[in-house]
């Protein structure tokens, strides 16, 4: 019997990659909410974040939180030149067209990365050292806490950006309705890029926590983005507490499944479990998938 | 088709060069033109394995050039890069054999890659110098390695388990197939060194932790954990096994400790962490007496010179397997069977793998002595004594 201190780890764990799930999770919803696509290029702006503050940190001696900026700027500046040449709403792209440009441009990433970085994954250093905290007999690593940190401040940055601001307001309108927004004198094509650019800026976030837990490889990103996309669609695609529970409920659902049922299958379960929940609920659990 | 790319751009337009449609030019093969294939895992999850090695292979075919090649024509090596790819290996293979006309071809790697080609290689009798353990290549055959066997490497690490008392390891393997064999081994040979085998957990290449895993491992208390596969996911593993504060002994299986490992794990490799590697990491700790000492410190500062960066025994493995593929060449000319009995009778070869010896009935190179017990000091590779 798995006593409670071997729960509890594996929670905590489940929390850990549940948290970056969300992060790319919120980047899918993000564009989809209001450009109706999926952008399958979200797990190449992780990666982007994460090589940039490693190259800059690691191997230019530049302060961390410089570096983290320098590449959070990178990866928006990268998504907002890609959005306006390829993806911007007046090009009138189906979705299933921007569905290919994204892949095209996941691929070019992912080549420009192995380029410029090299085939090898890189490491980072912990923000704040390799020690665990302890909490009882759990052993917590002070990264997990920086991932679950920066999911918290990036969900309550984005509720108030939606509640408070007028252009969050107006993003939450093109997403119900692209046609009633544009009617009451919304510009379609700002909102679009800001969403795709917000998309992009997360991304890159997430990939600068998890690199210390993990290593960077230039070809992560799809992989990344498969699990940020089912993340998203077990919440309700285009829902934004959906995509952050959605996150948790699959990295949970992932390390609880590996610890007690069977790691050998742990991606066949999370699979699983992602089918038998569209079979009951279609729309995920937030219900969203309307488009 | 017929591409000879400075391996410096190899990796970059591998993948791009073998989709341009060139004839084939018939006078190209001519009686004295001396013509080595490769094919390797380049790009894709095999690169760790097929870069260094192609890298370092052009490395070895470059200096033999520069020194007036073999009666002064050129050696040229033809390079293909098969993306882990069973399919493109067995096209690529075709290719050198009838297009390329190549007297020994140098790879593959992956195990898929490497089933794939072996019955196409034996029918058209083609000397075949793998980079890899997993073959068993039969006596009299055409195909080498220079790698010690699996069952090797585990039971040099199994006999160091012994030796620190160990009676019940964990196991935490990978679920490619250098993880499900090395598993199995694993499980096959403990019982004859006092071992029971506790809790078995898997990882998948691509997870990018391992606390849930260890946390079973854990609660079991084993007196050792055996990780088993290949690759940064074994790194992925140790990171984990750092931060979950596990104090058993953590053991690697051959091989997968690479050379980026200090920097993969920079402050954080597991204070226990032990593995068995080839003398290459460790060289700098092996006696001057050793044979392989200055065959590895002289590789390694070619490789550097020219790629700016390190390798480690796969560069190690395709510079040993050239240079013995030129040999061979330059003792017989290019008749594939001659070429073949030639390898056979290289003995005592002072490689940077192993000292290398071939026989008729024997077409694996090195022993058990090309394996060493190595830890982790101060972010170094340090020998055990």
């Amino acid at each position: 019997m798995p006593d409670l201190t071997q729960f509890a780890q594996v929670v905590a764990a489940g929390l850990t990659s549940g948290s970056i799930y969300a992060l790319v999770a919120l980047g899918f919803s993000l564009v989809f909410a209001v450009g109706g696509f999926l952008n399958l290029a979200q797990g190449e702006f992780v990666i982007i974040g994460g090589l940039i503050t490693i190259a800059l940190f690691e191997g230019l001696g530049v302060p961390l939180p410089l570096a983290a900026a320098a590449a959070v700027v990178v990866a928006v500046v990268l998504g907002v030149v890609l959005q306006q040449l390829t993806l911007s709403p007046e090009r009138q792209l189906s979705p299933d067209a921007a569905l290919i440009v994204t892949l095209g441009a996941a691929f070019v990433a992912r080549g420009g990365a192995m380029i410029m970085f090299g085939k090898d994954p890189q490491a980072l250093s912990s923000f704040s050292g390799e020690r665990p905290l302890h909490v009882g007999n759990v052993a917590i690593a002070t990264q997990s806490l920086w991932i679950a940190g920066t999911l918290a401040v990036a969900s309550a940055a984005l509720w108030l950006f939606f509640k408070k601001t007028y252009a969050g307001k107006a993003m939450m309108a093109c997403a119900q309705s692209p046609t009633g927004a544009r009617l009451v004198g919304i510009n379609l094509r700002h909102i679009a890029l800001l969403s795709f650019a917000t998309s992009a800026g997360l991304g890159a976030l997430a990939g600068i926590v998890v690199a210390p837990l993990t290593f960077v490889s230039y070809d992560d990103g799809l992989a990344i983005a498969i699990k940020g996309f089912i993340a998203a669609v077990i919440g309700g695609l285009g829902s934004f507490p959906g995509a952050v529970a959605g996150g948790l409920f699959l990295g949970l659902a992932e390390n609880l499944g590996a610890a007690f049922i069977s790691s050998q299958y742990k991606d066949a379960l999370a699979f699983l479990g992602l089918l038998l929940l569209l079979l009951f609920r279609p729309g995920g659990l937030f219900g969203a998938a309307r488009r | 088709m017929r591409t000879i790319l400075s391996s410096k751009i190899a990796a970059v337009l591998a993948a791009a060069a073998t989709a341009v449609v060139a004839v084939p030019t018939a006078e190209a093969q001519t009686a004295d033109s001396y013509k080595i294939g490769l094919v390797a895992s380049i790009t894709g999850p095999g690169s760790f394995l097929g870069d260094p090695f192609s890298k370092s292979a052009q490395l070895a075919v470059d200096r033999a050039n520069a020194a007036g090649g073999i009666n002064g024509k050129k050696i040229e090596l033809v390079i293909y890069d098969t993306e882990a790819s069973a399919d493109k290996s067995l096209v690529f293979v075709k290719r050198l054999i009838s297009d390329d006309k190549v007297s020994v071809i140098l790879g593959p790697d992956f195990s898929g890659t490497v089933r794939a080609v072996l019955p196409t290689t034996e029918a058209a009798g083609v000397p075949v110098l793998y980079n890899t353990p997993v073959i068993e290549p039969k006596a009299g055959s055409f195909h080498f390695t220079p790698w010690p066997s699996e069952e090797a490497s585990y039971r040099v690490a199994l006999t160091s388990l012994k030796a620190r008392g160990v009676k019940k390891v964990g196991i935490l393997a990978t679920t490619d197939l250098s993880g499900e064999s090395g598993m199995k081994q694993v499980q096959r040979l403990a019982g004859e060194y006092g071992i029971t085998v506790g809790t078995v957990e898997r990882m998948e290449m691509q997870d990018k932790d391992a606390t849930s895993q260890l946390t079973n491992i854990k609660a079991s208390s084993p007196d050792a954990v055996f990780f088993v596969g290949s690759g940064a996911t074994v790194a992925v593993a140790c990171k984990a096994y750092t931060r979950l504060d596990m104090k058993q002994p953590v053991i690697i299986s051959t091989g997968a400790v690479s050379a980026n490992f200090p920097t993969l794990l920079k402050g954080i490799a597991p204070a226990t962490l032990i593995f068995p590697t080839y003398k290459m990491l460790l060289v700098n700790d092996l006696p001057a007496s050793d044979p392989n000492r200055e065959p590895i410190l002289t590789f390694l500062k070619l490789f550097e010179d020219k790629y700016k960066r390190k390798t480690d025994f796969y560069g190690g493995a395709g510079w040993d397997l050239a240079n013995i593929a030129i040999d061979a060449m330059r003792k017989v000319g290019t008749d594939r069977t001659k070429i073949r009995d030639a390898i056979q009778q290289v003995k005592n070869y002072p490689g940077t793998m192993a000292v290398l010896t071939f026989a008729p009935d024997n077409h694996r190179g090195a022993g058990v002595d090309a394996q060493l017990m190595g830890q982790f000091k101060d972010d170094k590779f340090v020998l055990i004594k």
